[in-house]
């Protein structure tokens, strides 16, 4: 009917090899925590300068997420941290999309001399305000949107899950998944969180049996194919490749990152290519600045809010022909310990959004920053290149990391 | 049910969809110049750029593009109609157009993607929950 594409990618410079991230720190993630998330945000930062060997007086940038709530802004840096020098602030930071996209924002910073240690953090207490009923939450942004408030919420098509279950329909149906292989992606990630000790459902144990046996929720999906809402924050510091040698644990290099849009934005039941993501324009473009292909990627983790985005992303970042996700990720195949010389591919091996916690994503950056520094829960063996794919449903990213010299 | 979640009536931009629904009709907006339907409303075309729409009946079969079965509502204003199905519609003869709304048609196990649906102006809470707006449901 049109030319048109359904999307495409944000103009970026190279930045291959500029920044490294040397310094990652998390909270405890727990359901219903009543803890103040600029709090949690503060113990998170404070842990990633620790794990890179720098103080807070060494901290000259701060990113945060501007427009959401409840973010720890550059106020709150100086609140917590005391420090009164110049700050370079970004409210391009934070988690899902930007979770991947904060370093290219923290490159160009270094790169024009703004700025030289940069955190990037991320809180969120939804599980406690979700508890209160004070009416924050994941569905909220949505909510007050007036198309959605004015089109979909009166007629039930509201919140999220409703519209990825719609959408993992449309994708077993155009290309024949099946709920056991959606299930598939439930149960790794759920394994992978019963090793991992900062995985909220880490003492929960699934089996596909369980799974199946499970009863219908949002149908085609079950409770298990929805993420976790649970309280926490993370952050991770950045600063030039070549002076992070000087950190205290080896250094992770920004190796290629890529931003790209669906012109529907959010408006998920008007996307055409509603059976993709935005992955398919900006994973190949972050493969090519850092001189890679999907073969190359020794471990992913990717923005997990249902099983179905996870399937839709491994297809659309190249890891198997598009629509036969389901197909794919049948058996061990995302397990860390098979590896993708044995035609694995580790994928979200602290749990992700499904099983470990969230904290939209930030974490699943952490947790590959773990991988190739080796000290991971689940490692993979000699991981050497590492993947983040980032989604808010009208953006995704691609971040690639390689292990530093 | 004062707290269910009414749509925006006065909004200049999404006023003609509901003055038409209150007469039992169902219209979008049509690019002037051309042609292209655009959905939701949007201030310029995404096809040509064009600023001029003309809200225009549709008149084509509808069909079921897809849907999801709401067991455990997590909007509690719809609590009471669970199970309820929010389905996505496709019209043939206007492309670009995904209508959402609520198939109230029974049956949920029988239905199918691409199935033919009738559109069936009722009450926006139906079935059981009296908000007095015409709305677009299926059946």
């Amino acid at each position: 009917m049109t030319s048109r594409n359904w999307g495409g990618l944000v103009p970026y410079e190279d930045i291959a090899g500029e920044v490294a991230i040397v310094g990652v720190g998390e909270t405890a993630h727990t359901a219903n925590s009543g803890r103040d998330p600029i709090a949690m945000a503060a113990e998170a930062i404070a842990a990633a300068l620790d794990d890179a060997g720098l103080r807070p007086d060494q901290v000259d940038g701060v990113m945060f997420r501007g427009g959401m709530k409840d973010q720890f802004t550059d106020a709150d840096f100086r609140r917590y941290f005391g420090t009164d020098r110049a700050l370079w602030v970004s409210a391009e930071g934070g988690a899902m999309t930007w979770a991947g996209t904060a370093p290219y924002e923290a490159a160009l910073a270094i790169r024009e001399k703004k700025a030289s240690v940069i955190v990037n953090a991320f809180t969120v207490d939804w599980a406690s305000q979700t508890k209160a009923n004070t009416g924050g939450g994941p569905g909220e942004y949505h909510r007050e949107d007036l198309m959605k408030g004015s089109f979909e919420v009166p007629f039930g098509f509201y919140p999220q899950p409703v519209y990825f279950a719609a959408i993992a329909r449309r994708h077993m149906h155009e290309f024949g998944t099946t709920e056991a292989q959606l299930g598939a992606i439930a149960i790794s990630s759920r394994r992978h969180a019963n090793t991992h000790p900062g995985a909220v459902m880490r003492e929960k144990l699934l089996t596909l049996e369980d799974y199946l046996a499970r009863p219908p929720f949002i149908d085609p999906f079950r409770v298990e194919d929805c993420c976790l809402i649970s309280d926490g924050a993370a952050a991770y510091v950045m600063t030039a490749a070549d002076r992070a040698r000087d950190c205290a644990k080896p250094p992770v290099i920004v190796r290629g990152v890529a931003e790209s849009f669906d012109e529907a934005d959010t408006f998920f039941a008007q996307h055409r290519a509603i059976t993709s993501t935005p992955q398919a324009f900006c994973a190949p473009a972050a493969y090519r600045m850092a001189g890679i292909g999907a073969a190359d990627v020794d471990v992913l983790a990717v923005y997990d809010p249902f099983t179905i985005v996870a399937l839709m992303q491994i297809e659309d970042m190249g890891f198997c022909e598009k629509g036969s996700g389901g197909v794919f990720v049948e058996g061990d195949r995302l397990d860390f310990r098979r590896g993708r010389a044995r035609g694995g591919l580790p994928f979200n091996t602290h749990g992700g959004l499904l099983s470990h916690s969230y904290v939209l994503g930030i974490s699943h950056v952490v947790e590959l920053v773990r991988q190739l520094r080796g000290e991971a829960a689940n490692q993979v063996a000699d991981a050497q290149i590492a993947v983040y794919g980032g989604f808010t449903g009208g953006t995704c990213s691609t971040l690639v990391l390689g292990k530093g010299g | 049910m004062m707290d269910f979640p009414l749509p925006n009536f006065a909004h200049e931009s999404l006023k003609p969809f509901w003055d038409a629904a209150a007469s039992r009709k169902l219209v979008f907006p049509r690019c002037t110049a051309c042609g292209a339907f655009c959905w939701y409303p949007r201030p310029n075309c995404p096809e040509c750029g064009g600023a001029d729409f003309t809200w225009t009946e549709i008149g084509g079969v509808a069909r079921l593009f897809s849907w999801a079965v709401v067991r455990r509502a997590l909007h509690a204003p719809l609590k009471p109609i669970v199970p309820y199905v929010p389905v996505i519609l496709e019209f043939d003869g206007a492309p670009g157009v995904r209508l959402v709304t609520r198939w109230i048609g029974g049956d949920i196990g029988g239905l199918t993607i691409g199935q033919e649906v009738r559109i069936t102006f009722d009450d926006l809470g139906c079935p059981g929950i009296h908000t007095d707006i015409l709305a677009p449901l299926c059946s």
